[in-house]
């Protein structure tokens, strides 16, 4: 499985909601038998399934792994026990994955518990840079898209203007987080 | 301060371990020599986070959005009634 990367913003969107859909009609009905069988609700079931689906999107990009459904269903577990069973309902997914040796390592996410996570907060802040500006900066460092394929999804004439486009973002983004200290708390959901 | 493009790009490689180790230790010298240069670099660090953040909203979004439409349209009805059946004591 694996995307492609020629595609325009709109097409690539709804290629990735297609991908995810797949996953979740392949991957989900194992994760919830498992977790309904441990006493879990439907909810539940839901919250750890999309940890698991985020984390392993930002492990992989979606890039082919031999076996999607025992990694998505690993993770699952890993974070079930973890959240569930270790009563650690309140830690974030960044710090149950700290510990998570699966598949994979080197994700920047699953280091230091500095580099951490999401609030409402933080995305209403940033909605002040813009749109597009949004979209570009998360195509490079969330979906770690490269200058090229950025430059094809967003109609820039070449990874060069794509990348003064991206700095120039990139700076608007340093400001509002700035002018508003943002702290790293500020990132923990 | 207004920085080239190179500077920035050198920055960037830098803050996500792109860099040669040369490169990285003169970034680190500066930073302890230079204290507008340590904030910069702390807010730029700062701003990586928050547009990964970002991201992850989104997509944990998609993912919310997605999970409603498999259990509430009549399309996905035999797949909700399947996991459903999991939750049934």
């Amino acid at each position: 499985m694996r995307m492609s990367r020629t595609e325009t913003r709109d097409e690539w969107a709804a290629d990735r909601q297609a991908v995810f859909m797949t996953l979740y009609k392949k991957c989900f009905p194992s994760v919830a038998r498992y977790i309904a069988k441990r006493g879990g609700t439907l909810d539940e079931a839901e919250d750890v399934f999309q940890d698991a689906l985020l984390v392993f999107y930002e492990k992989t990009q979606l890039r082919l792994v031999q076996d999607e459904g025992a990694y998505v269903f690993g993770i699952a577990r890993y974070l079930w026990k973890k959240r569930y069973r270790e009563h650690q309902r309140q830690t974030s997914l960044d710090e149950l994955m700290a510990g998570y040796h699966g598949e994979e390592q080197g994700n920047e996410w699953s280091q230091p518990a500095e580099q951490q996570i999401v609030s409402q907060r933080v995305v209403r802040i940033l909605h002040a840079a813009g749109q597009q500006c949004m979209r570009l900066l998360t195509a490079f460092y969330y979906e770690k898209l490269n200058m090229v394929e950025i430059a094809s999804r967003f109609g820039f004439s070449g990874s060069r203007s794509a990348t003064a486009q991206k700095f120039k973002c990139l700076q608007k983004v340093k400001q509002l987080v700035r002018q508003k200290s943002l702290q790293y708390e500020d990132f923990v959901e | 301060m207004k920085i080239s493009l190179n500077e920035w790009q050198q920055r960037e490689n830098c803050l996500l371990g792109d860099a040669s180790g040369e490169q990285q230790a003169l970034f680190e010298a500066r930073q302890l020599l230079d204290p507008e240069f340590r904030e910069a670099v702390h807010w730029q660090r700062a701003a990586y986070t928050a547009i990964r953040a970002c991201g992850r909203a989104q997509l944990r979004s998609e993912l919310k959005q997605l999970h409603q439409t498999l259990f509430t349209t009549s399309e996905h009805r035999t797949f909700a009634e399947k996991i459903r059946a999991f939750f049934r004591k």
